[in-house]
């Protein structure tokens, strides 16, 4: 487990050079903020706010690539299991004329294990998207694994890491391509109503694409509160 | 416009990170951390080295419930998992063994599960502990002398059963201490953590 441990915070350290000094990619600070709570042991809803600045635009007015207010609920079929819902409305380049709009709905079913405090969760996600230029579905899977730093069990004043990977295809009638998005984060635990990640995540995108494949790295910066 | 935005994120982040560090500092009552040998009271080591020699792989927590301190040490015997709980001082307090419901005599597994079918619809066994501790103080220093020894009869024999369960009107993970004809003791619900990052 140490040997883990050690393996998950060296790539932390690795990925920070390899983003700053990439050429070709591009590179993506992305600050969140959520709010969850719950009206019931079975019903939890959560709203967001995340934000794309495009780090090497970050002097003009392309700086911002998209704001994004997020809606979702979560209902609790077994203590294990959540069927959930929501909606995202992305505005696009807000600071430059013309900009666009997304309206997003998905659907989707989370299956969480717990070994101690440690918390393994499948998600799986089919989402509509209405741009608006176009329309496309995506259906994506994400594994998410996190644990403790310290000791058994996650105490307020802790930290965490969180390691997750994400598949998905997205599609339309007349194309369809796929992504991945593997990403790694530490998180300080607070106590139970707050805590915060930082996380570096690289997307391979435009797989299936015949001008070849995208590369992105995002750093976010995620603050979380529960009532 | 650009201006101000980047104006708006410095000081949305430095407002968060003061908010936070602020937090951290208030609430800190219950908290388990992983620590080395040495760092155990002498008098909890006197006893686990009368059992067990140093090479045997343990692992050592300490753990803080408000001003409450007290210490753990984990190993596995005899391919049971044990966890032996000891005060600040040093003195044992209970042994927990890692079991499975099958290993309870089966009259008591009867009871606890139709005490668990009048509260839930449907409930999960997912983690069962036997946890040993001696009526009176004095006799606590014997408690894992007569656990290793099998000798029973002068120990007090609980089991500590968490449950995923539901009914109607609650869901979630529950900890439920049992005594040894599984008559329920007490009940508490597990609190865990929100899974807004995961989900």
């Amino acid at each position: 487990m140490n040997f883990f441990k050690t393996w998950a915070l060296l790539s932390v350290i690795a990925f920070l050079p390899l983003c700053a000094f990439s050429q070709q990619a591009e590179l993506i600070w992305n600050p969140e903020l959520s709010y969850s709570w719950k009206s019931s042991d079975r019903l939890g809803f959560n709203t967001k706010l995340s934000i794309f600045n495009s780090v090497r635009d970050f002097d003009n007015n392309a700086a911002i690539q998209y704001i994004e207010p997020q809606f979702s609920f979560s209902y609790g079929v077994s203590p294990r299991t959540k069927l959930g819902g929501g909606y995202y409305y992305r505005l696009s380049t807000p600071m430059i004329d013309g900009y666009q709009y997304e309206h997003r709905f998905l659907q989707q079913i989370g299956f969480i294990s717990f070994i101690g405090d440690r918390r393994l969760a499948h998600r799986l996600r089919l989402e509509q998207r209405i741009r608006s230029s176009s329309y496309q579905n995506r259906l994506r899977y994400r594994l998410s694994y996190d644990f403790p730093l310290q000791g058994e069990e996650l105490d307020p004043g802790e930290t965490y890491l969180i390691l997750k990977d994400e598949m998905m295809t997205a599609f339309n009638k007349d194309e369809a391509d796929a992504e991945n998005r593997v990403s790694v984060g530490m998180g300080w635990y607070f106590n139970s109503k707050q805590k915060f990640e930082l996380g570096l995540q690289y997307r391979t995108q435009d797989i299936f694409s015949d001008s070849g494949i995208n590369h992105l790295f995002l750093i976010s910066t995620s603050y979380y509160l529960n009532r | 416009m650009k201006s101000n935005y980047l104006t708006f994120l410095f000081f949305s982040t430095l407002l968060f990170t003061s908010f936070a560090v602020v937090s951290a500092q208030d609430i800190k009552n219950e908290n388990e951390k992983s620590i080395n040998r040495e760092d155990m009271p002498t008098s909890s080591l006197t006893m686990i080295n009368r059992f067990w020699n140093k090479e045997k792989k343990v692992d050592f927590y300490r753990q803080k419930n408000g001003e409450m301190i007290s210490y753990e040490a984990k190993l596995e015997w005899n391919d049971y998992q044990y966890s032996i709980e000891f005060d600040s001082e040093g003195s044992l307090v209970n042994v927990e063994q890692l079991i499975d419901f099958n290993d309870i005599p089966v009259a008591s597994q009867n009871t606890i599960t139709e005490e668990l079918s009048k509260q839930y619809t449907r409930f999960r066994f997912i983690r069962i502990q036997r946890q040993y501790s001696a009526e009176e103080a004095d006799d606590r220093y014997e408690i894992l002398e007569d656990v290793i020894d099998e000798d029973y009869e002068d120990l007090i024999i609980r089991f500590e059963i968490v449950v995923d369960a539901q009914n109607k009107a609650v869901m979630g993970s529950f900890e439920s201490l049992f005594d040894e004809h599984g008559n329920m003791i007490q009940k508490r619900r597990i609190v865990r953590r929100s899974l807004d990052n995961i989900w």
